[in-house]
């Protein structure tokens, strides 16, 4: 009988408690590494890279068996090889946590020069250029530098000027139009420049940008680019990567021309005119160049015509199409340019 | 005849990964020693496994926990993937106190992790929606989210590149060893693990998850609160992935970018399972599965090995662990 | 003494088999003639189901010789014997809850074609059916959904498609009611007059020696008797069991097999109580519950403290529902009163806070954890300690109520799997009964155990009443209400019976069970 009262009368209320108790302990727990873990320490341990072979690495966000953005830098390495003699290693990296990690290998293993091929790479490559004094880190593109770290910027603005030049000089309607695929600086800039371009050659042309938003959305760029020809368009500028396609379709279809971008798009379509062309093994030779013989300075690595990494290239079948005053002015600007005679303005990002 | 067997297929793994090495150019040798040395021959490469370990260890955990509660938590990857951007939201907005900056990221982190799994615990105990299912779509609309944060609302506006404002460097975990990458996060991830091994081995709460875990059905029969237990592991599991990702945002990367986790929760989960799912045994595990990842990626820079052929090699060796396992196993 | 003309249909020699520490059987003898139905007894552990899993190929014997028809053999597998002649149906049975009659008849017919129609699966039901005389449910109910019965006919029938020489059955009339075991003796005995062999495990003397040729007893992994059944008794096999029970089993239980007589216990209320205003409030009070999904009309039950109401009936005529919905594992509508608090429906915590304790049919799924230790399925709901476990505590505590509840096992820290049927039994009233709880519901507590092990399971229910719980003990087994010595109510169709002295005569029972008398 008396265990009928026993029952009720026990809950376990010190198990509720501990409960409580539980959260903040944990959180005590996680706290201590935590603090003791104080602030960043300045970095030591830099290895010295005199002496041994000029050895080079590069880091790639994508599979160099793209045709495009990686397969350049990853051709611009072997040419490092052949032409400099370096000993050379790439890899593939999935996630900014093994940027850094790569980075910390490759330096702590003597590399002279390590490159990130993209504005992605520019953290990672700071926090270990802090710890590795004696490795360069360059990223294509970006704005980072320190003693040991710069980005290189492609002048592909210098380029898309002369494209704007040859449209206001051939444009009947007097108006262009411009397609973007997502709306970013470096984007922006070769637009800006083309514009400039386009005006120095009939002041009173217009320019017109669209952008789709995607670098891939094939079908959106050919439908943005057709609603520009219906406003009165008569040249097509893009920077649009893949989507090009649907502009040079676009362009093809109404009978007017389009301008390549980053890559020689000539042998794309009947319908492009000319290309302002990066030559990325060129600009990975040439850093590569430049580090090995001393003369970095931690100063972004600027290329433009004149160092033949940018170019701006006529479509040879096309040429003859070309009015003989503007293929002379084309060559005369350029020469321009390249003499600094003429300051082709840039975005600032 | 077992010890033969398990030898067998030791070789076997290894054979078939020297084949594949050979066919893609490179020296299997080399391939050998570079994964050796990737993983542990230096400092820093000991520091690099280490490094990988933590969000390995603690989605592992997470694992554990769910699946040892009954729930079968496939969306650690998500939730990792919403602790980072709960990580990344706050992180820039607390300022560089060290202190208080890391536990506010943290706990956001956790709390995130946890709070991407209500809709699953949810629709499980309400709508009897196979976990599974939902954790594995949520873990896509995670990555959506992602996406859609770094080029929208986190977006650092200095850049072209689609990834969030970074924290503070007072903020970011300096690493314990200088030239390493190794952090602090690493003693919290296997503090955690002690403390998983504990609370599910040796308190009345871990008694009553493992219960709930066997048989739901014998657990309400016997009076325990088995929805209760189930959801309470489901968040605490979503809380420690949550965390993974808040540590790794704290510790290595100090922003959210797009691809952030190649798949950190879906290794944690093999872990879990190759350890037994033991706190003690899946912290061991994820350890080695860092240590094969890190070797992997020395694969690449050091042999020449491919970036797809790089990941092949450490999947046939776990591979090859899980059949020596299986085999001792068998009646 | 075996040996007449040599002509066994099956024969077991010598058969040893040992699971790590444990010897399940050691040089056990079993011989089965052509056209014999022959039973298998033996106490909980005795080792029978060892010895068939051995003769049905599912395990291998450490040592011995398999003889069918005089050859030896040596099966690789269950598939290797059932090709041979052995078929084996299971205590448990392995039928896909999810799939229908049809279907599963077609899982369990080794002859059925890899692609076979809808239609010819559902015509093996009928062919078995009437083949067999078996009635094995409609052929496209889900198996999950039909009552244990017919669940175990429809494996019976499985077995006997590919017409086995010996057909083994483990259990078979646990679950069975008076008129369905009657009438599986029928078909067994046809079956044995065409030669073939049937052998029976089984609990219940009666049955041997109303339906059996010839008997075996194990003890201990030995075979301690075998005998034609007319040259024996069930005294003598009686006495012989509980001998050899009693001898391996030291059971801390009070020994009182003769229960004391229907008058109410002290401080009990009258069986029909319930609502009353005398007295105390019931232990337990059902006022128009129905199980949810039950056709049946709404129930009104009070179990008063000390009292021990057995539920009679066959299986799915709502009796286990309606205990189940009493602890709330069962969703139902109406109200459920413990010690006069109210109890929401549904919710077996609330039934566990108001002080229930429950024992569920199927204790391997619903009430032990078997992965867990002895101890913690003890101490599950509160094992001592503060922020950890004081796991010397809980050992201590274990072995304590392990000794003091009869549970044989070689310590606190085995697992609850490990154990025999009749000792999880006793494992799962150890966690139940104490602390005492207000209100013990029961359901099929001694199902599946030997006759030592139902006698003190039935001793400790009784027990708890004595001692003021209120106690609702559900049984499809006509002899064990009335082994109670309590107030027998029969459920039929969900209805119930007034409640029925425990003298009511067996056939009286039976009568009522089959809802032909009132």
């Amino acid at each position: 009988m008396p265990a009928t009262h026993r029952l009720a009368a026990v809950r376990p209320a010190r198990a509720r408690r501990t409960g409580i108790l539980a959260l903040p302990a944990l959180f005590a727990l996680l706290a201590v590494p935590l603090a003791l873990a104080g602030c960043r320490k300045a970095a030591p341990q830099p290895p010295p890279s005199a002496g041994g072979p000029f050895r080079v690495a590069l880091l790639t966000p994508g599979p160099i068996s793209d045709a495009g953005w990686n397969a350049g830098a990853y051709d611009g390495l072997q040419a490092i090889r052949k032409e400099l003699g370096a000993e050379v290693s790439h890899v593939q990296v999935k996630t900014p946590s093994e940027f850094e990690e790569q980075f910390r290998a490759y330096a702590s293993k003597g590399y002279s020069l390590c490159f990130g091929h993209g504005f992605e790479f520019q953290d990672a490559a700071a926090r270990v250029a802090r710890d590795y004094a004696g490795t360069v880190f360059i990223t294509t593109s970006g704005s980072r530098t320190s003693r040991n770290q710069a980005p290189i910027v492609f002048e592909l603005e210098q380029a898309t000027y002369l494209c704007g030049l040859v449209a206001g000089r051939m444009s009947k309607s007097a108006k262009a139009g411009m397609v973007g695929g997502v709306e970013i600086p470096s984007i922006k800039s070769t637009f800006l420049a083309f514009e400039a371009g386009l005006k120095a050659g009939n002041p009173g042309a217009t320019a017109t940008a669209v952008f789709t938003g995607s670098f891939e959305d094939v079908a959106g760029a050919k439908a943005a680019a057709l609603a520009l020809v219906d406003q009165g368009a008569d040249f097509l500028f893009q920077n649009a990567d893949a989507a090009a396609l649907g502009v040079f379709q676009a362009a093809t279809e109404r009978g007017i021309y389009a301008f390549g971008a980053n890559r020689d798009q000539n042998a794309l379509s009947p319908s492009v005119l000319a290309s302002a062309v990066i030559d990325l093994p060129r600009a990975f030779v040439e850093t590569a160049r430049l580090v090995k013989e001393g003369r970095f300075t931690g100063q972004p690595i600027r290329y433009g015509l004149k160092s033949k990494v940018i170019s701006f290239v006529w479509n040879p079948a096309l040429l003859g199409r070309v009015p003989a005053p503007v293929v002379d002015e084309v060559k005369l600007t350029e020469a321009k340019i390249e003499k600094g005679e003429l300051a082709v303005p840039r975005g600032n990002f | 005849m077992r010890p033969l067997q398990a030898a067998a297929v030791a070789a076997g793994t290894l054979a078939a990964a020297a084949l594949l090495v050979a066919l893609a150019g490179a020296s299997p040798l080399a391939a050998a020693r570079a994964l050796l040395d990737g993983a542990l021959a230096s400092p820093a490469a000991l520091g690099e496994t280490f490094a990988r370990s933590t969000a390995l260890v603690l989605t592992a955990l997470g694992a554990v926990v769910a699946f040892r509660s009954g729930v079968l938590n496939i969306g650690l990857e998500g939730q990792l993937l919403a602790g980072a951007a709960a990580a990344a939201a706050v992180g820039p907005a607390v300022g560089n106190l060290p202190f208080i900056g890391r536990l506010a990221v943290l706990l956001a982190a956790a709390l995130a992790g946890a709070a991407w799994v209500l809709p699953a615990a949810w629709l499980a105990e309400r709508r009897k929606v196979p976990a599974v299912l939902s954790t594995i779509l949520l873990n896509l609309v995670a990555a959506a989210g992602v996406t859609w944060l770094v080029r929208g609302p986190l977006r650092d506006p200095a850049g072209d590149y689609p990834q969030s404002r970074p924290l503070a460097d007072a903020l970011v975990l300096p690493p314990l060893v200088p030239g390493t990458r190794a952090t602090a996060a690493v003693v919290v991830a296997f503090a955690l693990a002690a403390l998983a091994a504990v609370v599910l081995g040796r308190t009345a709460l871990g008694l009553k998850l493992r219960a709930a875990g066997l048989s739901p059905r014998a657990a309400r029969a016997a009076g325990l609160d088995d929805v209760g237990l189930r959801t309470g592991a489901f968040l605490a599991s979503g809380a420690l992935a949550g965390l993974a990702g808040g540590l790794e945002v704290l510790a290595i990367t100090a922003r959210l970018y797009d691809p952030f986790s190649a798949g950190i929760g879906f290794t944690g989960i093999a872990a879990a399972l190759l350890g037994g799912m033991a706190p003690a045994g899946s912290a061991v595990a994820a350890l080695l599965f860092a240590a094969l990842g890190a070797g992997s990626s020395a694969l690449q820079r050091d042999a020449g090995v491919p970036s797809a052929l790089a990941s092949v090699v450490p999947a046939l060796a776990v591979l090859g662990l899980l059949l020596a396992r299986g085999r001792r196993e068998a009646p | 003494m075996n040996g007449r003309e040599g002509g066994f249909a099956l024969e077991l020699s010598g058969i040893s088999k040992a699971f790590g520490p444990v010897r399940a059987l050691d040089g056990a003898h079993l011989a089965l003639r052509p056209g014999e139905i022959h039973a298998l007894l033996g106490e909980n552990g005795a080792g029978k189901s060892t010895l068939v899993s051995i003769a049905a190929g599912l395990v291998p014997p450490d040592a011995g010789t398999i003889r069918l028809a005089g050859k030896p053999m040596a099966f690789r597998g269950p598939r290797q014997a059932r090709r041979a002649g052995i078929a084996l149906v299971p205590q448990h049975d392995l039928l896909v809850e999810a799939a229908t009659v049809a279907d599963n008849l077609a899982f369990l017919d080794p002859a059925a074609p890899f692609l076979e129609s809808r239609r010819a699966r559902r015509e093996r039901v009928a062919r078995v059916a009437s083949a067999l005389d078996l009635d094995v449910g409609p052929p496209d109910a889900r198996v999950g959904e039909l009552p244990v019965g017919t669940r175990q006919r429809l494996e019976v029938a499985g077995a006997l498609l590919t017409d086995p020489s010996v057909l083994i059955l483990d259990e078979p009339t646990a679950v069975l009611s008076p008129d369905e075991t009657a009438a599986l003796f029928r078909a067994l005995r046809a079956r044995a007059s065409t030669g073939k062999t049937v052998l029976l495990i089984t609990h219940r003397l009666a049955e041997v020696f109303a339906a059996a040729d010839r008997l075996t007893l194990l003890a201990r992994g030995r075979t301690l008797r075998e005998a034609a059944v007319g040259e024996t008794s069930a005294e003598e096999i009686g006495a012989l069991l509980l001998g050899s029970a009693e001898a391996t089993e030291r059971t801390g239980a009070p020994e009182r097999e003769a229960p004391p007589a229907d008058a109410p216990p002290a401080g009990g209320v009258a069986v029909d109580g319930g609502g009353g205003g005398t007295g105390p409030s019931p232990a337990l009070a059902l006022r128009a519950l129905r199980p949810r999904g039950s056709a049946a009309p709404p129930v009104d039950l009070a179990v008063a403290p000390g009292e021990l109401v057995v539920l009679l009936s066959i299986d799915g005529n709502g009796a286990d529902d309606l205990a189940g919905a009493a602890a709330g594992v069962r969703e139902a509508e109406g109200s459920i009163e413990i010690g006069g608090r109210k109890v929401r429906p549904g919710d077996p915590l609330a039934y566990r806070r108001a002080g229930g304790a429950f024992i569920p049919s199927d204790r391997r799924a619903e009430g032990l954890l078997p992965d867990l230790t002895l101890a913690e399925n003890l101490l599950l709901r509160r094992p001592p300690g503060g922020l950890l476990v004081d796991r010397a505590a809980m050992a201590a505590t274990a072995a304590d109520r392990l000794a003091r509840f009869g549970v044989r096992a070689t310590g606190p820290d085995a697992r609850a799997g490990e154990l025999s049927g009749g000792n999880q039994q006793k494992l799962l009233l150890a966690r139940e009964l104490e602390p005492l709880p207000r209100v013990l519901t029961a359901i099929h507590p001694t199902r599946g155990l030997d006759l030592a092990a139902s006698a003190d399971v039935r001793a400790r229910l009784l027990d708890a009443a004595a001692s003021g719980a209120g106690v609702l003990v559900v049984t499809a087994d006509p002899e064990e209400a009335q082994a109670f010595g309590r107030p027998i109510r029969v459920v039929y169709r969900g209805r119930l019976s007034e409640p029925l002295p425990s003298g009511t005569p067996f056939e009286a029972l039976g009568r009522r069970m089959a809802g032909l008398a009132a």
